[in-house]
């Protein structure tokens, strides 16, 4: 029995992972299927005609006011809706973001690197933050979203605009929040699906939660292997040719404890853990790639808020580990690369006349980094200092927030930076915000320490963005109200501008040595529309939700006598971008289409080459089987509908039309026992 | 009315004087005969080496003949061309491979593939040449009959630039602190010569004897340094050490073998009998990033590329003897390599 265990145990792969972790996986992966086959038995002596109709989709508007995200008044905000995070319950956070939004993704080929940029901005410019903390690696300053899977969070957030007085360090363009939340009185809640697509691709998921008035709890598994051998089309051999050594193996879980400690306290921990092994299939022009990725990530955080009438205290603190191990054998490579993050923050905040709040904060972050190859045990401590305050008029026409923020480091300090935004109500359709911002970005350890080129005398890049624009809800306007009350259309509009000193990036010094530099200023802008249409009538619902980008960014400094890249856009960022994503439900049937245009994006700095524009179409149907206490999802999707032959990075084949099908289910049993007011 | 006619008679003409370009500009390809191509080694897996045609008699430059020619695209990273029995070698490194192209028509006639990581090539014989490799650990053998590979000779390290003298092939390693010595008979190593480290060229000078560039190495621990090395016997006669903090590059030679160049920020210029280095730059690099450089023998003319940021088209500048500027065009991105076409 043990060694068909530990069989099992090297087939999955998980013999990485320590005992009482293994053996978590294992049993999820028991749990998923049999509970699956279980279910689904169970179902078929079911009434389907009980069916419920009661699964209509939303589709989430880009909201200004009520911001869920503090002190950001005038930034535009959008959530991502948590529909469709239950249908897209198996996609990367990079794929949801590229159906989702309009943000701009560099993807170096499915299910490889992919990272976000905004507004101009380079990758390292866009925060994403897990409740709050960075998830940047300390090493190198990215953060790669196809590591990150959207089943393991409940409320996904894009911040657009500069916050970098709230987030801190790189929070420059805009931030991406991953927020897990607490379901206290739930009661009981299993969800389960599989899902398998082109190119051998499985993926499976489990989470359970429990919640009654003290605790709340949750766990949820997650497993992905992708053969990925998908097939594209070589311009330089004029044939279709099958991808090699992509192969994508992903596990994790993610687990979360929230308990009542008084009647305004909760306390909360979590644990997060992903395995990820990716094969890096070769370019176009290589012949063979051996390439291999592994990326382990585990996360801790804990976090007390006591939330009073008048005062607020939040003591949070994470601890996160991250291993890059990186291999190459044809290159005789093998490179292990650690880092850990140690932040702890505090902050009280206190309400004045009822209308106005102020808080006070400080945070502490220490890095410490060892890369195998390039530098030994490395650190750095950053301790900052931060004030907020929010004011919200009584007749709620007005809201109005400022934030600073002042970090201190054993390397080159940023200055004292200052953020302040409004929003105002003139008339109920109408809305008007601005926002104006001090940005920056400190440079990573590998910047700090890599051998040989290195520089601890880097600055931050800092800079400002400001951004203003009005958002009209046009079925509120008078005459229109009436006629229209079953729909809601708004329009929104903003435009920004952004400049960025002391951009950092790697350079000749002496002839052929490379070293980090602040050497560029970029100055960036543009204009982004989102357009909101909703519509329901019975048991019929539509919904389009429409983003438009387009977005200006240069480098106003040359590098060189010859520079030819002063006043040309910077690569890899295109100048249009646009998504269309329309959702039609009736009764507990629904379809998803979701359409997006990316623009010409140059690959020179000269703006000689570049990409050529590309449009992908993808379609998404599923129907939904309910009773009382049990769901059951079935869909069918179908990736690239018009074979859309792409690059997102130069070089980098991306797969052509795919298929994707999958089953998910949901038991929920609410308390019987009566909420303790 | 009259001026709208004009306009549109105008109009029509501009637009088929461009059609008439567009024809013009696929001919099909024929290099001259003192004429040059750069190559320019493109950015790291992104697929866009190319090969720059510059005719220096009458101005002609052509943006990546070799694709137009063979409608393939060059490969990923090329670093360096020889002429080899008449043809020429195009050692593309990251694709792992070698195009064997006519160097007129620059028709490809061969592909020898399967190496690693290519670096240089140079004939041992009319049958037989070695190439450096930047990570396989070992110079490949390759039979230039059937255009395969045949052996390989283990030299731990990355290994560049490589010279034949008295039958004997000096292979400079940028990793190690040796100069490697291959008997071209047995392919065989068969002694070493103990330098510094960094060594990235090697040429002969009119009196037989060899010199070595080292670059040194990043972390200071050995200073660059330039040798003057006796063939015969594997003897170290001179050496011309540089200051900390400096990594000259690219040492070449002028037509009557008798004054080197070489690249330290700026082209610097050393008669082979001179007692020191010369401490200011023959041309000085002005705010250029000066990235590669060669020498025009038959012309004794001097070729310098600037690869700018790395990520545009980079620019050559070609200067007389005397070091005064004749004329600079652009390349394509990171020009790195040189061949004068006889």
């Amino acid at each position: 029995m043990l060694s068909r265990l530990e069989a099992f145990v090297r087939h999955c792969g998980y013999s990485h992972l320590p005992a009482f972790l293994l053996l978590l996986c294992i049993v999820s992966k028991i749990i998923i299927l049999k509970l699956l086959l279980s279910f689904l038995f169970f179902f078929l002596f079911l009434n389907a005609s009980k069916a419920q109709n009661d699964t209509t989709i939303h589709l989430n508007e880009v909201v200004i006011s009520s911001s869920k995200l503090p002190f950001s008044s005038g930034l535009k905000e959008y959530t991502i809706d948590s529909s469709l995070l239950t249908n897209y319950q198996n996609l990367s956070l990079a794929d949801l973001l590229n159906e989702c939004s309009a943000l701009n993704l560099k993807n170096y080929g499915s299910g490889e690197l992919s990272t976000l940029s905004l507004r101009g901005g380079s990758s390292y410019h866009t925060a994403v933050l897990w409740n709050g903390f960075s998830l940047a690696s300390p090493l190198h300053g990215l953060t790669d979203l196809t590591l990150e899977n959207n089943f393991f969070f409940d409320d996904i957030t894009l911040q657009y605009g500069g916050a970098s007085t709230i987030w801190g360090s790189g929070a420059v363009s805009g931030s991406v929040h991953l927020n897990n939340k607490p379901n206290f009185n739930s009661g009981l809640k299993i969800t389960s699906g599989i899902h398998y697509g082109s190119f051998s691709d499985l993926t499976e998921f489990t989470g359970i939660s429990w919640g009654n008035n003290f605790y709340s709890g949750s766990l949820k598994f997650f497993n992905k292997n992708n053969e990925n051998d998908f097939t594209y089309y070589n311009e330089n051999t004029q044939s279709k040719e099958k991808q090699i050594n992509a192969q994508v193996k992903q596990d994790g879980f993610i687990f979360e404890n929230y308990f009542r400690t008084g009647n305004l306290s909760i306390l909360n921990f979590k644990a997060w853990y992903t395995y990820s092994n990716r094969h890096i299939p070769p370019a176009l022009s290589q012949v063979n790639s051996q390439a291999i990725q592994k990326d382990i990530n585990t996360r801790f955080s804990a976090e007390w808020k006591r939330q009073g009438k008048n005062v607020e205290l939040v003591l949070r603190s994470a601890f996160f580990h991250e291993i890059l191990n990186y291999n190459d054998d044809a290159i005789l490579l093998s490179s292990n690369n650690k880092s850990k993050n140690i932040n702890i923050e505090s902050s009280i905040g206190k309400y004045f006349f009822k209308s106005h709040f102020l808080q006070f904060g400080l945070n502490n972050t220490y890095s410490i980094a060892d890369s195998s190859a390039n530098f030994s045990r490395s650190t750095v401590n950053r301790f900052a200092l931060f004030a907020s305050y929010r004011y919200t008029s009584s007749n709620e026409k007005i809201d109005l927030s400022l934030s600073a923020r002042k970090e201190f480091s054993s390397l080159t300090s940023s200055p004292v930076i200052i953020s302040g935004g409004i929003n105002y109500y003139p008339l109920k359709f109408l809305q008007l915000h601005f926002s104006s911002s001090g940005v920056y970005r400190n440079p990573t350890l590998n910047d700090l320490y890599w051998t040989p080129g290195g520089n601890i005398n880097l600055k931050p890049e800092n800079g400002f963005s400001i951004e203003g624009g009005f958002q009209i809800d046009l079925f509120k306007i008078p005459p229109l109200k009436n006629k229209y009350s079953s729909s809601t259309l708004t329009f929104n509009a903003t435009a920004f501008y952004k400049k960025i000193n002391d951009w950092i990036i790697w350079y000749p010094s002496s002839s052929f040595v490379w070293r980090p530099q602040n050497l560029l200023l970029v100055k960036s802008h543009g204009t982004e529309i989102n357009i909101h249409y909703m519509f329901k009538k019975n048991n019929f619902s539509a919904g389009i939700n429409l983003e438009y980008f387009y977005t200006i960014s240069t480098n106003e400094k040359p590098l060189r006598l010859n520079d030819a890249s002063l006043h040309r856009q910077l690569i890899y960022i295109p100048q249009n971008k646009w998504n269309v994503h329309l959702v039609l439900t009736y009764k507990s049937f629904s379809l998803n289409f979701n359409h997006s245009y990316t623009g010409l994006r140059y690959t020179t700095s000269d703006n000689t080459s570049s990409l050529s524009p590309y449009s992908l179409d993808n379609f998404e149907a599923g129907k939904v089987f309910k009773t009382n206490s049990i769901s059951f999802r079935f869909f069918l999707k179908i990736n690239n509908i018009f074979n859309s032959d792409y690059q997102s990075v130069l070089n980098r084949p991306m797969p052509l039309r795919s298929y994707n099908a999958g089953i998910s289910f949901t038991f929920q049993k609410k308390l019987t026992t009566k909420k303790i007011p | 009315m009259k001026k709208n006619l004009f306009y549109l008679t105008i109009a029509i003409l501009l637009f088929s004087c461009k059609k008439e370009e567009e024809i013009i500009s696929t001919p099909s390809f024929a290099a001259e005969h003192g004429s040059v191509y750069v190559s320019n080694e493109g950015n790291f897996q992104s697929g866009n080496a190319t090969l720059t045609y510059f005719n220096p008699l009458n101005k002609t430059i052509l943006d990546d003949p070799f694709k137009q020619v063979n409608n393939q695209s060059l490969g990923d990273i090329c670093q360096s061309m020889n002429i080899i029995n008449g043809k020429l070698f195009i050692v593309v490194n990251n694709s792992g491979k070698i195009e064997v192209c006519d160097p007129y028509s620059l028709k490809k006639e061969f592909t020898i593939s399967g190496l690693t990581s290519p670096r240089y090539i140079i004939p041992v014989n009319n049958s037989k040449a070695y190439v450096t490799d930047a990570y396989s650990n070992h110079v490949s053998i390759v039979n230039l009959t059937n255009h395969s590979i045949s052996g390989s000779i283990t030299i731990n390290g990355w290994t560049e630039q490589l010279l034949l003298k008295n039958n004997k092939i000096f292979v400079t390693n940028s990793s190690s602190d040796y100069l490697y010595i291959i008997n071209p008979d047995t392919d065989l190593l068969s002694d070493s010569i103990s330098i510094s480290k960094g060594a990235n060229s090697i040429l002969e000078d009119h009196n037989g004897k060899l010199w070595i560039l080292c670059g040194g190495d990043y972390l200071n621990t050995f200073n660059a340094t330039l040798y003057r090395i006796n063939p015969a016997n594997n003897q170290v006669e001179n050496s011309f050490t540089f200051s900390t903090g400096e990594f000259p590059s690219r040492l070449c030679i002028n037509s009557s073998l008798d004054s080197l160049y070489y690249l330290n920020n700026g082209v610097y210029k050393m008669g082979i009998e001179e007692l020191s280095r010369p401490v200011t730059p023959f041309i000085a690099s002005s705010g250029n990033n000066f990235y590669g450089l060669a020498v025009d023998k038959s012309k004794n003319e001097i070729y310098v590329s600037d690869a700018i940021d790395f990520i545009q088209k980079g620019k050559i500048f070609r200067y007389r003897a005397d070091g005064s500027v004749i004329e600079n065009f652009l390349a394509g991105i990171i020009p790195g390599d040189f061949i004068f076409l006889p």
